[in-house]
């Protein structure tokens, strides 16, 4: 029974999640709703349980004067003084907004920017693949780098044309392929979990 | 020269990030951890909020008991620290967390990914375009066959469907590059615009 | 009642599940054959290689949530983390995983648990091994980029779900010297991961990963049935098509209904 419940459970609840999705039955709309709620509610034990991994892992480097025993520290303190203010103070208390606006919005803008840096050097990579299917995602990539900016535009007036065409052709067709096959992948991954044919990820192995 | 404190530290913050892009450095460390550190208390502080709405509001003001149950399985979730013998008791909120998720992909995947896909590539074959978006599509979906006999028919089809996802990851490369391009901009305005007031705002 | 727009899509997941089925008792009398998956095989030998150097072997299960829709890269992902789990288990390899969202976190750290228990090594796990991180995108690049540098790794191993921050992760494997396998669903941020990465596992190759790893009859069964799935949908498309070309819409309308 130990074993089976977890297994029943998931699968009714699942099963009630696709339900919901294809027919118009009031009291399935109300459960979906209701399990809805549950599960932010036990995510929100989720995150207590993950927030104690992170206090420990940097408290055990602190107090075992490990290397960035330092930054451990700083780390500790930023998350405690963030989860007080954000917990006693308030969200829209000032030191909880300061904390947004001068550390997390900036660096969460710092960070996407700097993909811009490594998307050019995973580009210079791709130029030195020395096999036919990486040359096509290169020359691919070139002449839409090319059509995208306006000196190219001026230096090749015909490539937009040309990217257009790859653009609604066949990099359609490609998206389309992958994304057809995912959905099938995807029914069939959470299929066999809610069947209570692949157990593991309830941590029950396959007997 | 900016005086607000926020756009100082925000600017600290900015250059410690982008420090990274020569070397890991005292810096960025710096910047890291004092960034995880407020994210985790930012998502802290959300998750307090969301018990409290969700939780402790309904049960305590409208008497609605039934928030009981995923309180006691979010307390489940920590049956394992409490000894082996109790290990068990995590399978419980994690089987309502897979429950859901599994659910919400299945009804995810099969319209917008599936049913949709599939009745915009039923297209008339009187163009040229037409057909090269059909047979490219069946050309990328013959690749994705992992355990049919590899005929002489069907590895040349997904060989065909392996150039068509090279060409695909090309343009989309190709296309994202220089919309990251204009973030990198966003950041050096802020930096020499609002921070030190080197270009005008 | 059904819900008008819907119909097909049920009928699509009731054929996908049966076909699905179908294969898992079909391979109870015959095992089908899972043709070669470079991105899968490499993880033996990113990790054999890390365990020669004496060094660290990072990975991720994406940054997505298990309770969205792309939940299923998510176990996918999960099941290459077991992997490789077993795999520094058995070799004494220092494993790094880093987690993203809080409700990842216990199915990851419960299934690397498992994975030195079934091979014997109870006593080697650490709980510094699965390192929570932060559900904010960029915190959790931040981390990871991070410990890509500092943890010394000689094989990086990025499945599952990925935004913007895919290219950061792979040009940082590439910084450090070390084997940079990829994998994930994503149309937007699979080119990053195929131009940057040793290995790419593209869509369905990922999701296919739980079945080629464990060789488990059921699962392999179950990857006949999606290529049977598969070959119902190509049968559909090239059917719409060929009626369409000759004014005929009734596939159309079908997959409309």
């Amino acid at each position: 029974m130990k074993r089976e419940a977890p297994i029943v459970l998931a699968g009714i609840v699942g099963l009630i999640q696709i339900l919901e999705h294809f027919f118009d039955f009031e009291a399935i709309a109300a459960v979906t709703v209701e399990l809805q709620n549950w599960v932010i509610i036990v995510s929100a034990f989720s995150l207590a349980l993950a927030a104690i991994n992170l206090a420990i892992n940097h408290t055990q480097k602190i107090s075992a004067k490990k290397a960035g025993a330092f930054d451990s520290a700083l780390l500790l303190i930023t998350m405690v003084f963030t989860a007080v203010a954000g917990i006693f103070w308030g969200m829209e208390s000032s030191g909880f907004k300061f904390v947004f606006n001068a550390i997390i919005d900036p660096a969460a803008s710092a960070f996407y920017a700097m993909a811009a840096f490594h998307v050019a050097s995973a580009a210079y990579r791709a130029f030195r693949a020395h096999n036919a299917h990486a040359a096509a995602l290169l020359i691919t990539g070139v002449m839409l780098m090319i059509a995208k900016a306006p000196i190219g535009e001026a230096w090749f007036p015909w490539m937009p044309t040309i990217t257009n065409w790859i653009m609604s052709v066949l990099n359609l067709a490609g998206v389309r392929g992958i994304m057809i096959s995912s959905a099938i992948g995807m029914i069939c991954v959470s299929a066999r979990i809610l069947l209570g044919i692949d157990r593991s990820h309830l941590g029950l192995g396959r007997d | 020269m900016s005086t607000s404190i926020v756009t100082w530290v925000g600017a600290l913050v900015t250059i410690g990030a982008f420090s990274y892009l020569f070397k890991e450095n005292v810096m960025y460390r710096t910047i890291e951890h004092i960034y995880v550190g407020a994210a985790a208390g930012y998502v802290i502080s959300v998750g307090y909020q969301n018990l409290l709405t969700k939780a402790w509001r309904p049960l305590v003001n409208e008497g609605h008991w039934l928030v009981i149950i995923p309180v006691l399985l979010g307390l489940m979730l920590f049956g394992p620290y409490f000894g082996s013998k109790l290990s068990w008791t995590r399978r419980y909120p994690l089987s309502l967390i897979i429950g859901v998720g599994a659910g919400i992909t299945i009804r995810s995947a099969v319209i917008e990914q599936l049913t949709k896909q599939l009745a915009s590539t039923a297209l008339p074959l009187k163009t040229i375009n037409n057909v090269l978006i059909v047979a490219g599509v069946l050309a990328t979906l013959s690749y994705f066959f992992f355990t049919f006999k590899p005929t002489r028919t069907l590895t040349g089809v997904s060989e065909v469907g392996k150039w068509v996802i090279m060409i695909t990851f090309g343009a989309a490369f190709g296309n994202a590059i220089m919309g990251r391009v204009s973030l990198v901009i966003g950041r050096v305005s802020f930096l020499f615009g609002e921070w030190i007031h080197l270009i005008k705002q | 009642m059904l819900i008008e727009g819907r119909v097909a899509g049920l009928v699509f997941t009731l054929i996908t599940i049966g076909t699905m089925l179908y294969g898992i008792n079909k391979a109870k009398s015959k095992l089908p054959n899972v043709r070669r998956i470079a991105g899968l095989e490499a993880i033996d030998e990113a990790v054999g290689r890390a365990t020669e150097m004496g060094k660290a072997v990072f990975c991720t299960p994406g940054w997505a949530d298990i309770t969205t829709s792309t939940a299923g890269a998510t176990f996918a992902a999960l099941d290459i983390v077991g992997h490789i789990a077993r795999l520094t288990a058995r070799y004494d390899t220092r494993l790094v995983v880093a987690v993203s969202y809080p409700n990842v976190y216990p199915l990851a750290e419960q299934t690397v648990q498992q994975a030195y228990l079934v091979e014997g090594k109870r006593e080697k796990y650490d709980q510094d091994m699965v390192r929570f991180t932060s559900s904010e995108q960029y915190a959790y690049a931040a981390a990871v980029l991070g410990m890509i540098q500092r943890e010394k790794v000689a094989a990086c191993v990025f499945v599952g779900q990925f935004a913007s921050e895919a290219v950061d992760f792979a040009e940082a494997a590439v910084a450090v010297g070390s084997i940079a396998i990829a994998g994930t669903t994503s149309t937007y941020q699979l080119p990053f991961f195929a131009a940057a990465c040793d290995y790419t596992l593209i869509g369905e190759e990922l999701l296919t990963a739980g079945a080629y790893i464990s060789k488990d009859t059921a699962r392999l069964g179950s990857v006949h049935g999606q290529d049977l799935a598969k070959l119902i949908a190509f049968g559909v498309m090239l059917l719409g098509a060929i009626l369409c070309t000759l004014n005929i819409n009734v596939v159309v309308d079908l997959l409309s209904k």
